[in-house]
């Protein structure tokens, strides 16, 4: 791991110089990109000051709360759905239908109920990252060996025990992802309802400094917000692959 | 029969859920300025289809979305089959695409904004940079997994690159190449209407938000009913010329619906 680190991140520092090169060249309006070094420099004064830090945890409450339900309802519904024949026929066209809506479009749906504050970013947040949540869960349901459950049955494992300890871990490679993409969506939309309705958060932080021109702090803010997608993403990667690894060995043994 | 009867059944509850909009907000049960009744929406939806209003802006958003999708399709699957066919390059570029990956789109749009101004230049410009990556990733994917004996068989024909790239590559890759061609898809109408919420005369992005600011709310719900629409349109057809194109190849996720 250390040894590939330097190799890894080459291209990084390489893209870094590039930047720098090309903003001190005048390619580039400087108003419009300035040096990476300033935007550095612009990025750790915000920081020392504690506003970025602020706006940092408004978006990651508002993304970790919209997520959080979005969890809870998406698994759910989803093993309900996948489960019950009936809760699925009853559902499904209603899923159908809402799934494709572009998320962004109950905005000025959830403002109208919520107001500009907290619980409409996490109602948005919410509504958006439960569909890859929810239709992950279901298909992983949906694919569950069915031997598994004649296994149960034969055991004589009640519904609520077949779910919990057959269904669920069976389809947990299937919900790992729905999770991963799930958390993606939550911080986009986070990001959104912060740039559009909102009075703070990294998104609200990036617009703001670009209509009144401090262009540092605004690619001080991007930056902000890429390193914390990255590492939403990269801890959704190791948790999946820390909590699937006995997957991964059973189904391994399965096959030999 | 027995199709009918699951079909009935969703049909039933969803035809219950509107119901009970109807009834709630007839009922005062929720506030009929902030929910109005499902038919006093409906009819305002038929209003403003008839009056020119919905299909204007939606030709506005739809035109948009068009340009930055095409777009990000050509330099995606372009771009894709060159890093996929030589993988030293890509395996050189990949810390790159790993961080610029996770990147939330809708936050290139102040910088955009800077270097291309509010008009229809940084709306597709956002649009084509925010569909681009799943197409190019999927495309890279989809490359790297055709079996290399393909590879070894067009070489030995004598294929040249061009005719390996489209002949041999592109349609090995298609399978893997589909679903980010769809993402992608939902991705462009979700930036096409944010760009349109920040500034814009015209789309159905600006038009809801606006007629959430000036409490005109039957017109909001009206558009929401309309881009669900379109989202569901959009959705069915894509799913038609993947059926046309790959459907020999495999069953598809969305038949868990």
């Amino acid at each position: 791991m250390n040894v590939r680190c330097p190799e890894r991140f080459a291209p990084v520092a390489l893209a870094l110089l590039v930047w720098e090169g090309v903003a001190w060249s005048g390619l580039v309006p400087p108003q419009y990109l300035p040096p990476a070094s300033s935007v550095l420099a612009a990025g750790l004064a915000a920081l020392a000051d504690g506003e970025l830090l602020g706006h940092l945890a408004t978006t990651l409450r508002g993304y970790a709360q919209g997520f959080a339900i979005a969890v809870v309802v998406g698994v759910g519904v989803g093993l309900l759905m996948g489960l019950s024949p009936l809760v699925h026929d009853a559902l499904a066209p209603t899923v159908e239908l809402l799934r494709p809506m572009p998320s962004v479009a109950i905005i000025p749906l959830a403002i109208v109920f919520f107001g500009l504050d907290d619980p409409m970013k996490r109602v948005v947040v919410a509504y958006a990252a439960t569909w890859p949540v929810l239709l992950n869960t279901l298909y992983g349901v949906l694919h569950v060996e069915p031997q598994l459950l004649d296994v149960a049955r034969t055991f004589r494992f009640g519904r609520m025990a077949t779910a919990w300890q057959v269904v669920l871990p069976a389809a947990a490679p299937y919900v790992a992802t729905g999770l991963r993409i799930g958390s993606g969506v939550a911080l986009i939309l986070a990001v959104t309802v912060e740039m559009i309705a909102s009075h703070s958060g990294l998104g609200h932080f990036v617009a703001t400094a670009q209509l009144s021109y401090r262009v540092p702090e605004m690619y001080a803010g991007l930056v902000a917000i890429g390193l914390l997608g990255y590492a939403l993403h990269r801890l959704f990667v190791v948790l999946e692959s820390r909590a699937l690894a006995w997957h991964r060995r059973a189904s391994a043994w399965r096959q030999s | 029969m027995g199709d009918r009867l699951h079909a009935a059944r969703g049909l039933i509850v969803l035809l219950a859920l509107v119901a009970g909009w109807e009834l709630a907000s007839r009922g005062a049960l929720v506030d009929p300025r902030l929910l109005p009744p499902a038919s006093a929406v409906l009819a305002r939806f038929a209003e403003l289809w008839l009056s020119n209003a919905f299909p204007e802006h939606l030709a506005a958003t739809a035109w948009r979305m068009a340009l930055g999708y095409a777009l990000a399709a050509t330099v995606g699957i372009a771009l894709g089959l060159l890093l996929g066919y030589w993988p030293g390059l890509y395996s050189r570029l990949e810390p790159l695409l790993e961080l610029a990956r996770p990147m939330p789109p809708v936050a290139l749009m102040p910088p955009l904004m800077l270097f291309l101004g509010i008009g229809d230049e940084m709306k597709v410009a956002l649009i084509f940079l925010g569909a681009l990556w799943p197409i190019l990733l999927n495309t890279v994917d989809g490359v790297r997994g055709v079996h290399p004996a393909l590879v070894d068989a067009a070489r030995m024909h004598r294929f040249g690159p061009r005719l390996l790239l489209t002949e041999v590559l592109l349609p090995a890759a298609l399978p893997q190449l589909m679903p980010g061609l769809r993402v992608s898809l939902a991705v462009a109408l979700i930036l096409a209407l944010v760009s349109e919420m920040v500034g814009a005369t015209s789309g159905l992005g600006r038009f809801i938000l606006l007629a959430q600011r000036s409490f005109r709310t039957a017109d909001m719900y009206a558009g929401i009913v309309l881009l669900a629409a379109v989202g569901y349109a959009l959705n069915r057809l894509f799913l038609l010329t993947e059926q046309r194109l790959i459907g020999h190849v495999r069953a598809r996720a969305s038949d868990a619906l």
